[in-house]
């Protein structure tokens, strides 16, 4: 790594050094607008290849050959300018003049195409890379993050993990089934790796595509937006130019602190265990799973009851425990100090025939419970241009990922499924105290001790023997050839070929716990002269998956760009073709053993009696394999007529082919298609107000559709092995529907770009409406007609989708002090305005809005809750039912269900998905310091908060902070809402109170995400200028203000929010 | 230039619509198929999870070889105390009627599609395993649904409520009831049907053979009461397999063991087993003490059914599954309790005792049986009776057995004991016929049975 980094380096010095002997210029430059010296502008000699910057008073030496060298003198927000050396033999000082339509100088991709973004029609998003820069993460999405209005982060946990992949979405949903992630393309070409192998530090910009015209080109996989990243590369240029930057990052996380999370106090808790112990809530388990784990009060008491132990000892023991703070125990033996580092060195240059760009990154992170993850990017980008006609552009990424297993989290301990609040992990000598996750100590002790490997699981040290190892591999690669047929024509030829390869290698060793409990439920004790059986042989374990991915793209494309009179033609027209492969394969070896490396077979067929449990049960771990094949032909074009430079129309028309399984072939193309319009006003002679230096209206209408494979005429079996007999067998997984029809969607968007007095105030605005048809989403439905589910996949409902997107930037104060604030909103309303299956019943909106309201007229997520009427003297939660106080919580329901439609006993409250959201930033400077900070807000929408439920909490321990509050005695329901706790539990009690109307609450706030400071100084070394930066930034700070009165982050309500992180940067452009 | 163009694009059209059709054909994920052939169609049978592991529990349930101690029924879920005291009529989706229905899905997809098919000579044997064996399981399992799911075969059949016939695989077809009498129809024609196309023996006892379908026929005539024609075919499946285990023979019943039996042992003429019942778990279902006490101390069932805790109390471990799943299928130890029955009630009394005496010497420690003397037709019947429900716990037949008793007038009443209370059911109560899943009745119109 060194001598590499090493040998780069000298040979970029060999590159910089190539300077000649000739005479000298001096000049300083300045600002037309006011005459302050520009610092760091660059003078470049376009004859001889060489450069300089200005100091910091503006002043600047640079060599020239003769005085009719041409210099070209730039500096990032002012116009360039060329003049001849001989210019400052008269003048001493040269100005430049100020840029003054920033919007103008945006370079947009869409992936197949770059524009400028005065050609765009669509509503598209670009994150540059200072934007990309201002915050600190290892991972793209992480700098995306509060950055565009287009994307919403969420910080749900993923629903369904087989549709979604990132917890991102752009302009909300447009389909409810089907995948549900953004499409991300990186350098034209669609990404399918893990979005975690891109090198934020490579990326130079992002384009986010948000509605149908801008999407359209990408097909039918763009229907959730697309986000397109473009990574740094060389530049052609005459004056030879290399740029090094050096970028070192260091990130320090807070540890979580758990005493945050609610836990019953110990003495609730003991009591509580020591209630339900005598009420017989544990007796059948006791009794005929008496190997299972038991919390170990429970386990003191019933050795008590069982005389095993004396009164004093059952007690001093419980006393023991209530003395325990099982978060603390856990945070002092388990927390380390996380850390994660970060370096990244880009090179990149080019001359007229070529140009060429070198990444390197590296990553290191390690957790706080010591888990550790590296990373490695390395990039090559190289351009040729052998004759002016043709362009080969090569590019290639690499990116190798290794990481290992920790500590185990503090959510996995848990006696059985008991999580009880008095965990201790080490005696009073510092020793490990065993913990018993899964069977009873005492039990096994007493049964099956002799002659078996030790039961116990320690789970400080077991990581030691435990081992898990992920590695992660990944190329990708493309190659384009451009011709040039005509100065208005070029033809591209492009693939791409994107490999990667995953393993997981878990290896647990024979001393781990993993290891011995595998082997001692299998193990038969010998008797007499029958030697004792090991069905699963004594040795380590080791279980292997190995996945991997291959992609190709083949495109071929036509790109002209004629002006035909006062017409600019600007088009695309091209094809390609698409494969996606997958293998996964996964085994488990036991008997296994490193070195020397040797494994015993086992048989997977045979049922073999286990322990302790008394069962019959196969080895696990036989051979898997699966695998994929997706293909996709697609057709496209996109082209755009702007007339007299101002009015601009344009269209894209694109057919996409799969081979969707069982699909008819009619179903396997898919048109797509948008037409959209811009007039840049501003242009126009009428147009003489002087406020506005830009002024541009667009406008777009798409359409996208998605057809589910479940349209199929044919039922789909998957391929398995029967139950008992091994027999290959086929299993109907997805029932056929041939009535399903297509989900349509049509966006509308208009847009306004403008910027007024001279760029102190611009922005965009987008406004869009979005009318979703035959909406696909889970129904219920008969299933006396097929069984194997309670809901099937039906066209459900029509939605009407609006929404602004809004993106301003002003210059507050500008001069020796600047003030720049950017403010980003997302303005989004839906309703449902079709529903076809009025049988639905409401209860499954009622748990959390996550599914389309059946009701015409309400938010597509519309959360309700059940009427509270208060607890009654008996502490029992009440609701309304025929207009009478009632706690007949399943009649409740019922009426419910069958009349949803402005019942008493249901409320509506809104949309459970924020309506609002955005983010201000805001940013200043003085001389070399810049300070920014960004405050998210997310408004106009409800949330539910967690609250005890009686069951879960006897059946796991986790109860929430109104439990402290609970009713205990009649009385208490004048001050109290929380139902007293009663055994045996009527667990509808239970779902009537967490489904409860008082339990909802607005979730409107705002939130501080990070706070940076950077400090920029620029300084020259020879005739060479570098630039240095020094940024810290501070990140997850928390809510600033909430519209809750409970103090509960709306968005991680009683759980644990992202730690605060601490970074410190250093970056070094030369 | 432009001809250039012209034919490159030409080119590029005959290109896409030639070969890219054939591009798109390959499959998408190779562990997915359409079942198409015979042997698809087979395959679709041998999902034994779905064919022989879904029969309705809840009857068992519902009935009165176990009871739950006080301390259990109170840290049980909601449903399962509701279905313990016979007051279950909320259930929602997840139950004995989508796992049965499932069944009967699969059998009708491969009846559908058995169709496209071409019998011939050269496939003939398999065509008909197949069709027949669809039959078998239909019919299995609407019998099995029928003794859930409605009262007891009687005079009013016609008109009483019966279950959902589907008689296709497509789901747009909509649900409605027949009435009792049509269901058993459908059985019993179904099932005479198939008899004549299983073969005489399959590769496992997971798939029917002829002598399953006479078994089933047997054990849907005596549900109906029926009992010569019960006695016709009851005769006909013990041609097959007579053998009985033999308790006394260590190495077919592991008396020690924590479960006794092996499964697919040579009593096994089908097998099945009911859906796992939250009720019915070893941890919680207690044998009716009184029951328990039936078995005499060289009844070697004593031991081999039942598990001892330190309390005294007992729970079963007898299943022919040889785990903790209970077995539903067909026995030959079933076998000769109807034939048995039958005979007694046809007033073959002397051949009925026959029967029921060879079992018992099976049952009983060697040389301590003395076979039973008995002439009287309903003494013979009550001990007949009496034995049956000793000999055939938890196989899914006492639900339907108290229906069929009461029917004909035994006035059996059953009660739980519940906080210090008893909570009794009626013989011949509505509640007998459990009621629909109630997601199902609001979906689909049908009428709920009475409460």
């Amino acid at each position: 790594m060194k001598v590499l980094l090493t040998a780069l380096f000298t040979s970029v010095l060999f590159f910089v050094s190539k300077a000649q002997e000739k005479i000298w210029v001096q000049g300083t430059i300045v600002s037309a607008n006011g005459g302050k010296v520009l610092v760091g502008a660059s003078i470049r000699n376009k004859t001889l290849h060489n450069q300089a910057a200005s100091s910091l008073k503006g002043k600047f030496d640079i060599q020239v050959g003769n005085k009719e060298d041409s210099l070209l003198i730039s500096c990032i927000g002012y116009l360039d300018r060329t003049v001849a050396a001989g210019f400052f033999e008269k003048n001493k000082v040269l100005a430049l003049s100020v840029k003054e339509t920033y919007l103008e100088e945006a370079i947009v991709s869409t992936g197949y195409q770059t524009l400028k973004a005065n050609e765009v029609t669509g509503a598209i998003d670009v994150v540059d890379n200072k934007m990309l820069n201002q915050q600190v993460g290892t991972n793209i999405l992480d700098r995306l993050n509060n950055m565009t209005s287009a994307i919403r982060f969420d910080n749900q946990p993923i629903q369904n993990a087989d549709l979604q992949k990132l917890n991102i979405s752009v302009r909300g949903l447009s389909t409810i089934n089907g995948n549900l992630d953004p499409l991300i393309v990186l350098d034209g070409f669609i990404y399918e790796g893990d979005i975690s192998n891109i090198d934020p530090n490579s990326i130079e910009s992002v384009s986010i595509l948000k509605d149908a015209a801008a999407s359209a080109i990408w097909g039918a996989r763009a229907g959730n937006g697309v986000i397109v990243m473009t990574s740094k590369k060389g530049a052609f240029s005459k004056e030879q130019m290399t740029k090094i930057t050096l970028s070192n990052t260091i990130i320090l996380k807070e540890n979580n602190d758990l005493n945050k999370i609610y836990q019953p106090q110990n003495a609730d808790f003991i009591a509580l265990e020591k209630y339900l112990f005598e009420k017989g809530y544990y007796d059948s388990e006791l009794l005929y799973q008496p190997y299972l784990a038991q919390s170990p009060v429970i386990d003191l008491l019933d050795r008590r009851k069982r005389n095993l132990i004396s009164p004093a000892d059952s007690a001093s023991g419980i006393a023991k425990f209530m003395r325990q703070n099982g978060r603390q125990n856990y945070m002092d033996a388990f927390y380390n100090v996380p850390f994660v580092n970060q370096h990244a060195l880009n090179i990149s240059g080019g001359g007229t025939r070529n140009s060429y760009g070198f990444g390197i990154g590296y990553t290191g992170n390690k957790s706080e419970l010591d888990a550790f993850d590296r990373k490695i990017n390395i990039q090559l980008s190289n351009s040729f241009r052998p004759t002016d006609n043709i362009q080969l552009d090569l590019q290639v990424l690499y990116t190798n990922q290794d990481s290992r297993n920790g500590k185990p989290e503090f959510s996995s301990l848990s006696y059985g499924s008991m999580k009880a609040p008095y965990l201790q992990f080490l005696k009073e000598d510092g020793t490990e105290i065993p913990f018993e996750k899964e069977y009873r100590g005492s039990y096994l002790k007493e049964n099956y001790a002799k002659g078996y490997l030790p039961w116990d699981y320690y789970p400080l040290s077991e990581y030691k023997y435990a081992k898990d190892r992920r590695q992660n591999n990944e190329w990708f690669s493309s190659l384009n050839l451009k011709y040039k047929v005509l100065p208005y024509l070029h033809l591209n030829m492009g693939g791409q070929i994107q490999q990667q390869r995953t393993e997981n290698n878990e290896l647990n060793a024979l001393e781990s716990y993993e290891a011995r409990k595998w082997i001692n439920e299998f193990t038969i004790i010998g008797t007499g002269t029958t030697p004792t059986k090991y069905n699963i042989p004594l040795g380590g374990i080791k279980r292997y998956s190995a996945a991997e991915g291959r992609s190709y793209t083949m495109r071929g494309q036509i790109d002209f760009n004629k002006s035909i009179g006062r017409h600019l033609l600007v088009g695309i027209l091209g094809g390609e073709v698409r494969e996606n492969r997958s293998n996964t394969n996964s085994y488990t070896a036991y008997g296994y053993n490193e070195l020397p490396m040797s494994s015993t077979s086992v048989d997977f067929v045979t049922r073999f009696p286990t322990l302790p449990d008394d069962g019959m049960r196969r080895i696990p771990g036989a051979p898997q394999f699966f695998k994929n094949v997706n293909r996709f032909v697609s057709l496209y074009t996109n082209i755009s007529d702007r007339f007299m430079d101002r009015y601009g129309l344009s269209m894209s028309l694109r057919k996409d082919g799969a081979n969707i399984f069982g699909a008819s072939t009619n179903d396997r193309w898919s048109p797509l298609w948008s037409v959209g319009g811009s007039w840049d006003i501003h242009k126009e002679a009428f147009f003489k107000l002087a406020l506005f230096d830009y002024l541009k209206l667009r406008a777009t209408y798409g359409t996208s559709g998605n057809v589910d494979l479940r349209r199929s005429p044919d039922p789909i079996a998957y391929i398995g092995s029967a139950t008992y007999t091994s027999y290959p067998m086929y299993q109907i997984s997805t029932l056929n529907d041939p009535l399903l029809k297509w989900e349509r969607v049509a966006t509308t968007n208009f847009g306004l770009d403008f910027s007024l007095r001279r760029g102190r105030l611009s922005g965009r605005i987008d406004y869009y409406v979005k009318k979703g048809k035959d909406l696909y989403g889970l129904s219920e439905y008969d299933y006396t007609a097929w069984g194997l589910q309670g809901t099937v996949v039906k066209n459900l409902a029509g939605m009407r989708g609006q929404g602004f997107d809004i993106d301003l930037n002003s210059k507050n104060i500008s001069g020796k002090i600047n003030w720049d604030t950017r403010m980003i909103i997302s303005l989004n309303r839906n309703k449902t305005t079709q529903y076809y299956n009025l049988q639905n019943s409401i209860t499954s909106f009622l748990s959390g809005g996550n599914t389309i309201t059946p009701i015409v007229g309400k938010p597509l997520n519309a959360l309700a809750a059940y009427k509270w009427m208060g607890l009654n003297e008996f502490g029992e939660g009440q609701g309304l039912l025929d207009g009478q106080l009632s706690t007949n919580y399943t009649a409740i329901r019922n009426q419910a269900d069958a009349l949803p439609e402005g019942n008493e006993s249901i409320v509506y409250f809104g949309s459970s998905k924020p309506q609002v959201f955005g983010n201000v930033i805001n940013t200043l400077s003085w001389k070399s310091l810049i300070f920014s900070f960004n405050v998210s807000f997310k408004g106009n929408y409800y949330v539910r908060r967690p609250v005890t439920s009686y069951f879960s909490l006897f059946a796991n321990g986790t109860a929430y902070p109104d439990f402290d509050q609970r009713w205990q005695r009649p009385g208490d329901e004048q001050h109290t809402q929380v139902p007293g706790m009663k055994y045996p539990i009527n667990s509808m009690s239970d779902t009537f109170y967490q489904y409860a109307d008082i339990n909802v609450y607005k979730g409107d706030h705002l939130r501080l995400e990070y706070v940076s400071l950077t400090w920029q100084g620029k300084y020259t070394v020879g005739n060479r200028a570098f630039n240095m930066g020094l940024s810290a930034n501070a990140a997850n700070l928390g809510v600033l203000w909430r519209a809750n009165k409970l103090g509960i982050d709306p968005e991680f309500p009683y759980q644990l929010s992202p730690p605060k992180t601490f970074s410190i940067g250093l970056k070094i452009d030369y | 230039m432009k001809r250039f163009l012209n034919i490159l694009w030409l080119g590029v059209i005959v290109f896409s619509l030639s070969a890219c059709q054939k591009y798109l054909e390959v499959q998408s994920n190779y562990g997915l198929a359409v079942p198409n052939s015979l042997d698809d169609l087979q395959k679709l049978l041998d999902d034994s999870q779905i064919m022989n592991l879904k029969f309705p529990s809840f009857g068992e349930a519902s009935a009165d070889n176990y009871y739950l101690s006080q301390s259990v029924y109170d840290a049980l879920i909601d449903y399962g105390q509701q279905t313990y005291i016979w007051q279950n009529d909320h259930m929602n989706f997840g139950n004995d009627w989508s796992s049965s229905y499932s069944t009967v899905y699969n059998s009708n997809l491969v009846l559908d599609r058995i169709k496209k098919i071409n019998r011939d000579e050269s496939n003939a044997n398999q065509y008909d395993a197949i069709y027949a064996s669809a039959k078998f399981y239909q019919a299995s399992q609407y019998l099995a649904l029928l003794w859930t799911y409605s009262k007891a075969y009687t005079q009013e059949s016609k008109t009483d409520m019966g279950i959902v016939l589907r008689n296709s695989s497509d789901f747009h077809a909509p649900s409605y009831r027949s009435s009792i009498a049509e269901c058993y129809e459908k059985v019993i024609t179904d099932l005479k049907e198939c008899s004549g196309m299983l073969p005489e023996k399959t590769s496992h006892v997971m798939r029917p053979n002829k002598y399953a379908a006479y078994a089933t026929l047997a054990r849907a005539y005596l549900s109906m009461q029926v009992y010569d024609s019960a006695n016709y075919y009851v005769d006909l499946a013990l041609k097959y397999n007579a053998d009985l285990l033999d308790f006394n023979n260590l190495s077919e019943v592991k008396m020690t063991a924590s479960y006794p039996f092996t499964i697919f042992n040579k009593e096994t003429l089908f097998y099945a087993e009911l859906l796992v019942n939250i009720n019915l778990t070893s941890s919680r279902a207690l044998t009716d003490t009184l029951l328990y006490r039936s078995y005499e101390s060289n009844d070697l069932r004593r031991s081999a059914y039942f598990k001892v805790a330190a309390d005294g109390t007992t729970t079963f471990k007898g299943s022919y599954a040889g785990s903790s799943k209970l077995f539903s299928g067909i026995a030959t130890d079933e076998l000769y309790l109807m034939r048995a029955e039958c005979n007694v009630r046809m007033g073959n009394v002397e051949a009925g005792m026959a029967d029921l005496n060879y079992l018992l010497r099976y049952r009983y420690k060697v040389g301590t049986f003395i076979p039973y003397v008995i002439k009287d037709k309903t003494e013979a019947l009550a001990l007949i009776l009496k034995e049956r429900r000793k000999e055939l716990l938890y196989r899914g037949l006492r639900w339907i057995d108290l229906k069929r008793l009461n029917a004909e007038g035994r006035e059996i009443s059953i009660a739980r004991k519940l906080n210090g209370q008893l909570i009794a059911l009626q013989p011949n109560s509505n509640a007998y016929a459990l009621p629909l899943p109630e997601d199902i009745i609001r979906l689909t119109g049908m009428q709920q049975n009475p409460k």
